[in-house]
């Protein structure tokens, strides 16, 4: 919202400079965004009279002026413009004056005749052209002004226009009178409501037929006639520079007091030419598909939803939003209806947005008006009607709708706002406070009468922010809180934290990713057409498909950042990302029904351009070592093929007693092409409550006292059995001996018989109670060798 | 024959001390001691000579070789240490490495800059007695919105702002949601930070994202006040940048508190100086608070007459896009590695 500091100092007189008002309005609550002081690119330009003129010698199309502008000498000016005459008084930019845009006027010769300075047009003085008419030449001032006076205070271009942020709460502050409220409040200035002439709103319902339907949408609607218009009336130079300042464009008289009078009250007014409404007014919804031209002359489709203002025709204007072109006010427009009105936040929120409109108008009605302001701005434009000289004001105005002021009250507690605050305020400093903020109170004093431009207030806790804000809160006194509270973390933050600072120092970098997925990654996973990840919570309003769906995989996230660092040609990745899938599933929790599961998930990414380093195994290492730390016991590692989108050959999944952990493994080739990834990229993932419930407490175990012996084996076996087999015979077999085995050697070659792989261990025996004899351990090895011949694994 | 084996020895002494000295090798001290010191060496055969002397002056004598002899073995001893020594010196020498060459070592991970603000966070406000509270993203609009006090009607429960499942289950849109749920459940003293990610129909751009993250704290108690709140803040902030922080307050507006501010802090790079972290203003907005509405103490079921509270709400980003400087939120989400390294 912006506000003319001139116009505000119509209501309260602010001896502050521009910076220190921006600071004490932010402060009291009136947020200031920016502020910006007009007239400053134009310098050295004055109101000058032309006393004679005369043709060029030399030129046809010039003229010689002689102007007075109050100096020693008279100056000779020459003008190409043709609309100059004797007596004229006219902008004029002395020898060195400096115009928007950053032009310099010098002294100069035109076809050898000396001109000291330049006439000026509207357009030279940045001042917009609302007509083409109005441009023609230089402009003539018709305004009461002196010669030699300052342009800028002659046309009153001279203004400080500060740029507002209004809250939700506070639709009275967008408007001159609502911050002249605030201002005074801020300064300790008295404010006086303007007076209204009761005679604007007297009735008449003989004249003028307003018809509501839709009484919940419409709770308040008067409309005024007003004949006899005199066409050629334009606003005066104060009103049209005033509207400039607030980035408004003058039009005319008629359009520019519904304008004037919005922005100082805030009530949003509009003008019918009333010999375009054929019948009475009727305040309906839209038909389905109802078309209306509107004031930019764009043919716009309603629809049933939207509430308009018709005749008994047509409709005429989509209420509080737009004007219709046909209605709107022309330059032969005669007779006008005022249309004041209240209309409802909600329904002219959604239609502004349905056609795509934004005006001052809606804007306004968005935040949620009072019905009380209708009176206000009838009456205002009633009254500047008069004082422009526009026409006579009839008096017919109808009105629908409430009409008692019946303020709230509210019983005043200082002890609860003190308590609130942390203040100890006595009950007048309270009362001063209010007052100044236009609350008023009852005889006994106890209660508080709120002001009817005040909706947001309805109880203490609301005083005490006013009561606040006016003493400014910084002002307050902190104060450390008292009494003892445990800071806690569940077992389950713990658990994530650590898993996190694993990831990390097995050298992960962390990502984030969007939890907002598209449903074409079901098909670049493979994922067969029922398989359950298809069932995905659909978000109904995305933005567009990419985000479309919460995602109940975190794989493919993970790829796309493995393919975007590809693309950023990072030789090397090895990412990590602890994020949830949402699965669709009905459940209680603590607070009731829940429809959506919400499951964290440990995601693995790496590849590696440039080495042979990152593969299958270098990620089995990173969990292997992950499950060991957390206190993962006994995890099994089993070949899958059942993941579409993993390499059937090299993915494995990682269980506990039965109970699926996650997988790990390289990433089918043809989903990492459908990323445009380099074959060989390795992903892993992990339920990370799954993990989380198969912790086990760590318990010390005694460092083993007596010396271990050594044996190594070398076997063979098949080609395709895995290792985890052979380590459970041996291990079946040595019993509690066995300390630990290790394979140090897996190879296959021109020793080795087709389809046949070599395996060599390192086993180390180990008792607790004694030192093992040779012959001991023998033993054990011819055992296990045993056991191994049995299962077709001989020694080498 | 005169035989003046004083006179001897002490010029073997003199002699040997002197090429002991300036030997440059162990190959020459081992050719010395046995010059010297050897089975035929000359003090050894100064030894031999005492047979001949009288009986009165051999005992002198022989002590004064032994002594000689004594002198001379330390003398080896010693420099042969030395030797031994600057050899090992110089062989060090040889095996010189250019220490600038880069280092072997692994690099560990990082974590994402926005879990390193939290944390950072989190270890501030569970020291001040909070706990760490978390609550559904798909949530019901009930305690996204009504038990905020944000009533059916509002602009934010609006399509344009909110990214709705069905008529009643959104994607949450502030983690205060959390704070609904547990003040259901549980009764003052409350002390809680709720970090998570939330949701807001916004397109991406260099500050706002569809998904974003916030920290909300909330306190319930007897007595609690406007001044605590100010405390609170000050009190993180100045742990949090590690200097001292001024704070101040300007009203605002939000459904779920009353009265409401929003908090600037002062610059923590230059210290209210202007600088272009603060871009010349010497604050920085960080975040909104206000006291509990007594509505939505009523609708969690704690008296308002008994108790109040305070909220406050971080933007996880816009603090660590602050705290390192960063240009643009869009760097958070795309996760390069050039960008991850760095934290």
């Amino acid at each position: 919202m912006l506000l003319s500091l001139n116009w505000l100092n119509d209501f309260v007189k602010i001896e502050d400079d521009v910076k220190g008002f921006c600071q004490k309005m932010t402060f009291s609550g009136s947020k200031v965004e920016s502020f910006s002081v007009l007239g400053e690119d134009i310098k050295d330009v004055v109101v000058g009279k032309i006393v004679s003129l005369a043709a060029h010698r030399d030129a046809q199309k010039l003229l010689v002026c002689e102007v007075d502008v109050n100096a020693e000498k008279k100056l000779q000016i020459v003008t190409g413009a043709q609309n100059v005459f004797a007596g004229a008084l006219v902008p004029v930019a002395l020898d060195g004056a400096r115009l928007p845009g950053g032009v310099k006027i010098k002294k100069t010769k035109f076809r050898g005749i000396e001109s000291c300075g330049m006439l000026c047009s509207r357009s030279e003085l940045g001042l917009e052209v609302s007509s083409p008419a109005a441009e023609e030449g230089i402009l003539i001032i018709t305004e009461e002004c002196k010669v030699g006076q300052n342009i800028l205070e002659a046309l009153m271009m001279k203004d400080e226009v500060v740029d507002f942020e209004i809250t939700s709460n506070r639709p009275d502050c967008l408007s001159i009178i609502g911050l002249a409220r605030e201002a005074a409040a801020t300064y300790g200035l008295s404010f006086t409501e303007p007076v209204r002439d009761s005679r604007y709103i007297s009735k008449n319902l003989e004249t003028l037929k307003v018809e509501v339907e839709e009484e919940t949408l419409c709770k308040r609607y008067m409309a005024k006639l007003v004949r006899g218009v005199d066409p050629s009336c334009c606003s005066p130079l104060w009103m049209q520079a005033r509207l400039r300042a607030m980035g408004m464009r003058p039009i005319s008289a008629v359009v520019d007091i519904t304008n004037y009078v919005m922005l100082e009250t805030g009530q949003p007014m509009h003008a019918f030419d009333s010999d375009k409404v054929s019948g009475k007014i009727i305040v309906r919804k839209a038909k389905q598909n109802e078309k209306l031209v509107t004031l930019d002359g764009i043919s716009r489709q309603l629809d049933d939803s939207m509430l308009v203002i018709a005749d008994d025709e047509k409709a005429l204007a989509v209420a509080g939003v737009i004007g219709g072109l046909e209605s709107g006010i022309t330059k032969d427009t005669k007779n006008i209806i005022f249309e004041s009105a209240n209309f409802d936040q909600v329904s002219v929120q959604q239609t502004a947005k349905k056609l795509g409109i934004r005006t001052e108008s809606s804007q306004r009605f968005e935040k949620g008006l009072s019905p009380f302001l209708c009176a206000e701005g009838l009456s205002r434009a009633c009254e500047l009607v008069e004082k422009l000289g526009v026409a006579a004001v009839d008096e017919f105005v109808v009105a629908f709708g409430v009409s008692d002021k019946k303020p709230v009250e509210v019983e005043l507690d200082c002890d609860f706002i003190n308590q609130l605050l942390g203040t100890d305020f006595s009950t007048d400093q309270i009362k001063e406070k209010l007052l100044r903020l236009g609350f008023g109170f009852s005889k006994d004093k106890g209660v508080v009468i709120v002001p009817w431009f005040r909706s947001d207030i309805q109880n203490n806790a609301d005083l005490a922010e006013e009561v606040a804000r006016i003493y400014d809160y910084n002002n307050i006194p902190s104060a450390p809180l008292i009494g003892t509270c445990n800071g806690v973390l569940t077992e389950m933050q713990k658990f994530e934290d650590q898993l996190v600072d694993l990831m990390i120092s097995s050298g992960f970098c962390e990502v984030l990713t969007y939890t907002m997925t598209s449903p074409r990654h079901f098909e670049r996973l493979m994922l067969g057409e029922d398989d359950a990840q298809r069932d995905c919570v659909i978000i109904r309003n995305p933005l567009g498909e990419d985000t479309s769906v919460m995602r109940t995989n975190t794989v493919p996230a993970m790829l796309e950042l493995l393919a975007s660092n590809q693309g950023k040609r990072n030789e090397r990745a090895l990412l990590f990302d602890l994020g949830c899938e949402y699965i669709k599933k009905e459940f209680k929790d603590e607070n009731g029904k829940r429809l959506v599961d919400e499951r964290p998930a440990l995601t693995i990414g790496a590849y590696d351009l440039s080495g042979k380093e990152v593969d299958f195994y270098f990620i089995k290492g990173v969990i292997e070592n992950l499950l060991e730390r957390v206190g993962v016991r006994d995890y099994r590692f089993v070949k899958t093929d059942k993941l579409t989108y993993m390499h059937s050959g090299r993915t494995a999944s990682v269980s506990v007693d039965g109970c699926d952990l996650g997988f790990l493994g390289e990433l089918h080739p043809t989903v990492a092409e459908s990323y445009g990834l380099q074959k060989g990229a390795l992903v892993a993932k992990f339920d990370v409550r799954k993990m989380f419930e198969s912790l086990t407490e760590k318990r010390y175990k005694q460092i083993p006292k007596y010396p271990a012996a050594l044996r190594d084996i070398a076997l063979i076996c098949d080609e395709n059995l895995p290792v985890f087999e052979i380590e459970q015979i041996i291990r079946g077999a040595a019993k509690d001996s066995l300390e630990s085995l290790r394979l140090f050697d897996v190879y296959l070659g021109d020793q080795i018989p087709q389809g046949k792989k070599g395996v060599a261990y390192s086993l180390k025996f180990q008792s607790a109670k004694k030192t093992l004899e040779d012959e001991m351990v023998n033993k054990l090895v011819v055992k296990i060798l045993r056991a191994l011949e049995e299962k077709g694994i001989i020694l080498r | 024959m005169k035989v003046d084996l004083g006179g001897d020895l002490e010029k073997i002494r003199t002699e040997a001390k002197k090429e002991i000295e300036s030997a440059k090798s162990l190959k020459e001290l081992e050719e010395l001691r046995v010059r010297y010191l050897g089975k035929k060496g000359e003090i050894t055969s100064v030894l031999r000579g005492l047979a001949l002397l009288a009986d009165d002056v051999r005992p002198v004598i022989g002590n004064l070789v032994n002594s000689v002899r004594a002198e001379l073995e330390s003398s080896l001893n010693q420099k042969v240490l030395k030797i031994k020594g600057s050899e090992l010196e110089n062989s060090l020498k040889s095996e010189s490495l250019d220490v600038t060459l880069p280092g072997k070592s692994r690099k560990t991970g990082t974590k994402h800059p926005l879990r390193t603000t939290l944390d950072a966070m989190k270890e501030i406000f569970v020291g001040m007695g909070f706990s760490v509270v978390s609550g559904p993203e798909i949530e019901w609009d009930v305690y996204n919105f009504d038990m905020l006090n944000i009533p059916k009607n509002h602009l934010a429960r609006n399509e344009s702002d909110t990214f709705f499942i069905t008529d009643d289950l959104i994607l949450r849109t502030q983690t205060s949601s959390v704070q609904a749920r547990h003040m259901q459940l549980h009764k003052p003293p409350i002390r809680i930070i709720s970090p998570g990610k939330v949701y807001r129909v916004d397109e991406i751009d260099s500050t706002h994202s569809p998904m974003f993250h916030q920290v909300e704290g909330l306190v319930v108690d007897k007595g609690v006040t406007m001044g605590n709140l100010k405390h609170t803040l000050e009190t993180f902030f100045e742990r949090f940048y590690g200097r001292e922080i001024r704070i101040r307050f300007r009203p605002h507006n939000f459904q779920f508190t009353e009265p409401s501010a929003e908090v600037d802090i002062s610059c923590f790079v230059c210290g209210g100086e202007g600088c272009r972290t603060c871009k010349n203003e010497g604050w920085i907005e960080a975040l909104g608070c206000g006291m509990v509405h007594a509505n939505v103490l009523s609708m969690c079921g704690i008296d308002p007459v008994e108790y109040s509270g305070f909220a406050f709400g971080f933007g996880l980003e816009r603090i660590a896009m602050q705290k390192f400087e960063i240009d643009s939120l869009r760097l958070f989400f795309e996760n390069d590695v050039r960008f991850l390294e760095q934290f």
